[in-house]
């Protein structure tokens, strides 16, 4: 009797990087490697055995275990009977820039900001991290023919600390007492303070499920629970920062204390969703399903135990509770050999039963925080009828509704015109395909949708809402005013076009083209207007031979957004985005296999503004002085090669090379030399110009 | 039982050598009474076995999923669904967006293999980026989730087999979906940014962007789609640019000078933007009743 089959392999090897850290910013994001780091390990295993005896298999995986995203992975089952996995994975995010700081103390939750006293450029460099280190753990039992139970526990670490920081203009009706910036003081400053994070978030599920004959049902519980180590971020602030122009002045009296006031980090939070979900067949053709799901998420974090004072009296925490209700059902069937119909609704409610209280103080203002429920109802038909064997079409009706429900009255909204509770949507889409030959098939679709909604509702003056029936009445306060584009009227159009093309065996075309438009109606000429972007790709693979084979990609894309800014200037955002792709894989001979890829993109993104009859003389003349804003232009081009050498049954070699050089005229941390500089001298630095290469050699082992 | 009985006759031609090893898959599982036959998917197929007398070519199997097959998706479906349909992440499948462009599920999936590309979170993504071709370009942008680096799968986010959310989205809403990995920004908070608890893609593009943060478009551009800006600085300038620390031929005064406050030109574009001062952005729970208040989100 044959025993149990084992097929298992280790791979060790090593890898050398060149560039400095400046040089892989872009390269390390997700690479899991010290900055820096010129030498590397590689190492990863794989076991697999199966003994068909017990009928049970095991599998082992390890990968990236000399970096700091190593996976270790076991899934052991006996399919029929029970499944057990376990996962253990490490993720690090490396912010793709370094910081240079005089900040003692970055990533704590209490900092010390020193005014850096040589000058931007003269304190020491850091980098932001972030690592997630994962074990989960997942059950599996097949209870009887019917039944099944499944039960899963995801827990998650996050460390590290963020891009984040304060920032205050005075003076300001909201800071009553802070001192105006002069030649001699600082009024305003802006500080980056790095988000502390060490964190937990555990994901519980459990579900059993029961499938017979026609019916199938499933019913789940999920939990998930976050707690966060760090309640607050409280900066120590000198009392001197570097003014607009980079003198270095005392603050202006108010300024320092309003810098140093503690900053909320996220508060420990909680959800549980208990769900049935299901379906039946009434007919080999006419299926229902459905999902009904009940959430409650709650936020009772004490704020005294995050460090946070000043509550309103009564509340030592938020009390926070939402509750949400969902319901879905869909339908399909087939009442014609040639027609099939699809339709579902869906209703969604969420209740916010959060406590008023009385949180918010505009100077002597004072007012309450504001509940957010939410209540959407959507519904789709769709029918499809096969005219022949070579044609097809489809015609789509669908609608979404939601509720925004009541503003809080006693509440306020900040820096928006207005609001609207209700927004209504309709859309219509028809496709036609058609198989023009074995080898050639298209489709071509248009979709078209149109939103409203309920009338707008005004900012009451710093409290509540005022509702304008005519927003284009006298006096209605509307004309100048920014609407939000998820609020507005809306009109979208879409057209997509896909063809794919075979002419032989061995080589394969496919087209995809899409193109849409946006516009947007609202009480004023400000705001977002329009938005369009369209796209054109081509795939195509060749098949040489079994030996070797080809495949490439081209996609040029364009998006555009025209803004309205009152006071200001009329923003046309242009992007273009060119990707091309090529791969092969290949065995030049018995022993040997080789493949690569090259990815290339080039996206460009230009930020033109024209003025517009509101617009102040400040405007003009700094429109006219600096030409607007630079254009931004990213490019990276990535080749990836390897090649495997076979040198026996149990034995290989793989060499795997990588070369990126990146590009980015990104102004964000600096333009033309002149870095952006924070308050205390702070800069972020990113190279322009980025270049780094890999080479790997990898020795595998494989057993039996 | 009877499916493997019947299939015997299939692999009197169809041996190891016909065929992929698929000794690993779940379809190669020996003991389990669930375990498909070639005839449990394929159909008795009796025209493929006996080759009917007169006829030039051997006829298909009654169920054929290659490429350019003649069998419907809708019944290369059923012979997956019959088993697959029992698991709880298929069970709104029908009436799906896949399922309504007429995805069969062998136009993703590989059976005949020990490694089914869609199904390992490292070459996922080749088979969802074939036809996902946006999705794709967004992907190679700078700021994106690790899917490039095969870190995450679109199968983490996505249940491509139909769900309760929009977008296919794992869960039954986007943020529901987001805060599986991003609970800190559940909240819900003393202080709330209304678009934040309704949809996170108002701002965010989850798969990639050239702005950080994966934003839409770049703030204060993103902020301005539905908040008044603040005006002093409003037209678009850099620090570096003439004009800005320095006087440009015909200027009259430098745009940022030593008493400019802090909502300067260089503030609102550069940095964080509006960033720099809101931070809280997600929200803030800071229940502070001082000047000034923490419902603007600036600590």
């Amino acid at each position: 009797e044959d025993g149990p089959v084992v097929d298992a392999s280790a791979s060790i090897g090593i890898g050398v990087i060149d560039g400095d850290r400046q040089d892989r910013l872009l390269y390390d994001q997700y690479s899991g490697l010290r900055p820096g780091a010129g030498v590397i390990g590689l190492a990863g295993a794989d076991y697999y055995r199966r003994d068909d005896e017990r009928g049970t298999s095991l599998q082992f995986e390890a990968a990236d275990l000399l970096t700091g995203n190593r996976e270790l992975g076991l899934r052991w089952k006996r399919p029929g009977d029970w499944k057990l996995s376990l996962n253990y994975g490490e993720l690090t995010r490396r912010a793709p820039f370094t910081v240079n700081s005089g900040l003692a103390g970055a990533g704590s939750t209490a900092p010390g900001v020193v005014a850096l006293p040589q000058g931007p450029g003269s304190g020491s460099d850091f980098d932001l991290k972030t690592t997630r280190t994962a074990l989960g753990v997942a059950y599996s039992k097949v209870l009887s023919r019917d039944w099944q139970l499944d039960a899963s526990v995801k827990s998650e670490d996050k460390e590290g600390s963020r891009l984040f920081g304060v920032g205050m203009a005075c003076p300001s009706v909201i800071a009553p007492g802070c001192g105006v910036t002069t030649g001699v003081q600082a009024g305003s400053g802006v500080l980056l303070l790095p988000e502390p994070i060490d964190s937990n978030h555990t994901q519980v599920e459990g579900r059993l499920s029961y499938a017979s004959g026609q019916l199938r049902l499933s019913a789940g519980y999920y939990g998930s629970f976050y707690r966060n180590a760090n309640g607050s971020l409280t900066p120590a602030v000198p009392g001197a920062l570097f003014n607009p122009v980079g003198s270095l002045f005392p603050l202006a009296p108010g300024l320092q204390s309003i810098l140093g006031q503690p900053v909320a980090l996220p508060p420990d939070n909680q959800a549980h969703q208990l769900d049935l979900a299901g379906s039946y067949s009434f007919t080999r053709t006419t299926l229902l399903n459905f999902k009904l799901a009940y959430s409650q998420a709650s936020q009772t974090a004490s704020f005294a135990a995050m460090g946070l004072g000043g509550a309103p009296a009564g509340r030592s925490d938020l009390g926070g509770k939402l509750a949400t209700t969902l319901a879905q059902a869909g339908l399909t069937a087939r009442p014609l050999p040639r027609l099939s119909l699809t339709g579902n609704v869906r209703y969604e409610h969420r209740s916010d039963t959060t406590p008023i209280a009385l949180y918010n103080i505009e100077g002597t203002s004072l007012f309450t925080n504001r509940q957010l429920p939410l209540t959407r109802f959507s519904g789709k038909l769709q029918g499809s009828y096969q005219f022949s064997g070579d044609w097809r079409g489809t015609l789509a009706v669908d609608a979404e509704s939601i509720d925004r429900g009541e503003f809080t009255a006693s509440s306020a909204i900040a820096g928006v015109t207005a609001l609207r509770q209700k927004t209504d949507e309709t859309g219509v889409r028809a496709e036609l395909r058609r198989r023009m030959s074995q080898d050639l098939s298209g489709a071509i679709s248009v979709e078209s949708r149109r939103r409203d909604g309920s009338n707008w509702l005004r900012d009451n003056s710093g409290l509540g809402l005022t509702e304008v029936p005519d927003p284009s009445a006298p006096g209605a306060g509307l004309a100048n005013g920014i609407f939000s584009p998820t609020l507005a009227d809306r009109r979208r159009d879409k057209v997509r076009l896909h063809a794919d093309w075979q002419p032989n065996e061995k080589l394969a075309f496919q087209l995809a083209a899409e193109g849409g438009r946006d516009s947007y109606q609202t009480p004023s000429a400000y705001g977002l207007r329009s938005s369009s972007m369209n796209q054109l790709s081509v795939d195509w693979t060749y098949v040489v031979s079994t030996a070797w084979s080809f495949n490439g990609y081209l996609s040029s894309g364009r998006q555009q957004l025209d803004q309205a800014r009152p006071g200001a200037a009329l923003l046309a955002y242009d992007n273009r985005t060119t990707t091309l792709g090529l791969g092969f894989t290949g065995k030049p001979a018995a022993r040997w296999e080789v493949g690569g890829s090259l990815a290339f993109i080039e996206d460009r993104n230009a930020y033109n503004q024209t003025l517009d009859a509101t617009a102040d003389a400040g405007s003009a003349a700094l429109l006219a002085a600096t030409g607007g804003l630079p254009d931004i232009t990213f490019r990276q081009t990535a080749v990836r090669l390897f090649g495997k050498y076979t040198l026996d049954k149990q034995r290989s070699l793989r060499i795997d090379v990588v070369h990126q050089r990146s590009f980015s005229s990104d102004w964000s941390w600096g333009y033309n030399g002149v870095p952006f500089t924070y308050s205390d001298g702070t800069t972020v630095n990113a190279r322009q110009s980025q270049s780094v290469s890999f080479i790997g050699v990898t020795y595998t082992h494989r057993w039996p | 039982a009877q499916d493997a009985e019947a299939s015997k006759v299939c692999v009197k031609c169809h041996d190891s050598e016909d065929l992929p090893d698929m000794s690993r898959s779940a379809h190669a599982a020996v003991g389990d009474p669930r375990t498909p036959g070639c005839v449990t998917c394929h159909g008795p197929s009796l025209a493929h076995v006996t080759k009917p007398p007169g006829a030039k070519e051997q006829p298909k199997p009654d169920i054929v999923f290659g490429r350019n097959t003649a069998t419907p998706p809708d019944q290369r479906n059923g012979a997956c669904l019959g088993c697959h349909q029992k698991d709880a992440r298929r069970m709104l499948w029908g009436g799906s967006p896949h399922e309504s462009a007429d995805l069969a599920c062998s136009t993703c999936h590989r059976v005949h293999a020990n490694q089914d590309k869609v199904l390992a979170r490292v070459t996922e993504q080749e088979v969802c980026l074939g036809c996902h071709k946006e999705q794709r370009t967004q992907l190679a942008r700078p700021s994106h989730h690790p899917l490039p680096e095969g870190k995450m799968g679109c199968s983490d986010c996505h249940n491509p087999h139909g769900s309760a959310g929009p977008k296919l989205a794992r869960r039954d809403s986007i943020n529901d979906t987001c805060y599986t990995c991003h609970a800190e920004k559940r909240g819900p908070f003393v202080h709330s940014h209304q678009p934040v608890s309704e949809d996170c893609s108002t701002c965010h593009n989850p798969h990639g962007s050239t702005v950080a943060a994966m934003l839409k478009s770049r703030p204060p551009m993103l902020c301005q789609e539905c908040h008044t800006p603040h005006v002093a600085g409003g037209v678009g300038a850099v620090g570096g640019q003439r004009g800005v620390f320095t006087l440009a031929p015909g200027q009259l005064a430098p745009a940022v000078t030593a008493t400019t406050n802090g909502k300067n030109v260089v503030n609102l574009w550069q940095g964080r933007s509006c960033l720099n001062c809101h931070t809280q952005v997600h929200g803030s729970n800071n229940p502070s009743t001082a000047n000034p208040s923490p419902g603007f989100l600036t600590r």
